[in-house]
């Protein structure tokens, strides 16, 4: 998972709706998850509380919200399968680097 | 290449609702995100930020306009839940006393919708009929003409006026370079529109097309080259970008007119 290309999220993020969905699983695991030193699968990120009302403040109701939850989930699981054994410092430097990628915020 | 961040903001644009945000408070919104931006101090190294309720509050207080000297705290609680329920800010649980302002959230093309969301929905539908205009033109003008039109749609739908006219001010010249005029005309744009009217392709009568004829060929060229540093209304903008397309259609019918000839 680790290449330096991130190809298998750029094919995530196809749609508006799976876009959404991956983002938010993005901010779940770098900010409610920041400290957490391992994730342990199966649990399912998607399942947690706290990601279902992250999420649904921005797609209840919405068109796709299947497919937004589907590249969610299969984000999240990419992230912890591949990094189940680093430490979170690890894991939340990969994701900021998924957040930026090519990016630099105007100051 | 990827890039992944503009696909992020884009994602935001269609999820985050501007509309539960009051119209009278969406430049304090504005001006309370670019401070949070400005800050240096986040959360990711994209800009994703963490402000304390405190530090928030202070920040849109900061953004009232001057003349509104009494602010009611409650004036500010509300337009914190506001901020929350467009998607702007998040409230995790266990954050009780901070927001969460994803990196998208603080960028320019959303901090820029959310000032355009103060003005009416009509020009967001002029440009979606502007849009329609240009599908019409595909085949019947070069390929670039087309594809320079679509950009300044996008450009201005973005809030980005400058970068709109500039190429929108690029199609309406290479356009009026390309009607004929009798040579040695002193008035360029007069003689063209003549020819124009010549044509049929403007008509006689059309006082008010002939005029914005006028308009945009002098408006174009002083913001394309003649005048550094000019940065249009977005009246001026919007109207500009209608004209490119205007003359985009006069193009088709000119070129079209010209290979019948031939």
């Amino acid at each position: 998972m680790e290449d330096q290309n991130y190809q298998w999220v750029e094919r995530l993020l196809d749609t508006d709706s799976k876009t959404m969905g991956v983002y938010l699983a993005l901010l779940y695991l770098r900010v409610w998850k920041r400290k957490t030193p391992r994730i342990f699968l199966p649990t399912e990120i998607t399942e947690e509380k706290e990601f279902k009302r992250l999420f649904a403040s921005y797609l209840a109701g919405k068109e796709n919200v299947g497919e937004a939850l589907d590249a969610a989930r299969n984000f999240a699981n990419s992230v912890i399968s591949s990094l189940s054994s680093f430490i979170y410092d690890r894991r939340n430097q990969i994701l900021e680097e998924i957040e930026c990628r090519f990016f630099l915020l105007n100051s | 290449m990827q890039i992944f961040f503009a696909k992020f903001v884009k994602a935001f644009r269609r999820y985050i609702d501007v509309a539960k945000i009051p119209e009278d408070l969406r430049e304090v919104v504005r001006g309370a995100l670019l401070s949070i931006r400005k800050r240096g101090s986040t959360l990711t190294s994209c800009g994703t930020a963490e402000v304390s309720v405190d530090e928030l509050k202070s920040v849109i207080k900061n953004h009232y306009p001057p003349k509104q000297k009494v602010i009611l705290p409650q004036e500010i609680n509300r337009l914190i839940s506001c901020l929350e329920n467009s998607g702007l800010a998040i409230k995790f649980e266990n954050f009780i006393l901070s927001y969460i302002f994803p990196a998208p959230c603080l960028s320019d093309e959303i901090l820029n919708s959310i000032a355009k969301s103060h003005q009416s929905a009509e020009p967001i539908d002029r440009l979606n009929s502007l849009r329609m205009e240009v599908k019409k033109l595909e085949n019947k003008v070069e390929r670039g003409v087309v594809d320079d039109l679509r950009e300044a749609i996008n450009e201005i739908e973005f809030g980005h006026l400058l970068a709109g006219s500039l190429i929108a001010s690029r199609v309406i010249c290479y356009i009026f370079d390309k009607i004929p005029c009798k040579e040695g005309s002193k008035e360029k744009a007069e003689a063209k529109l003549n020819e124009l009217i010549e044509r049929g392709i403007i008509e006689k009568d059309r006082k008010d097309e002939q005029k914005d004829f006028i308009w945009a060929s002098k408006k174009a060229r002083d913001i394309f080259s003649h005048v550094a540093g000019l940065s249009p209304e977005p009246e001026e903008a919007h109207r500009l970008l209608s004209s490119a397309v205007t003359f985009a259609k006069y193009y088709a019918v000119l070129t079209k007119n010209s290979s019948e000839k031939v």
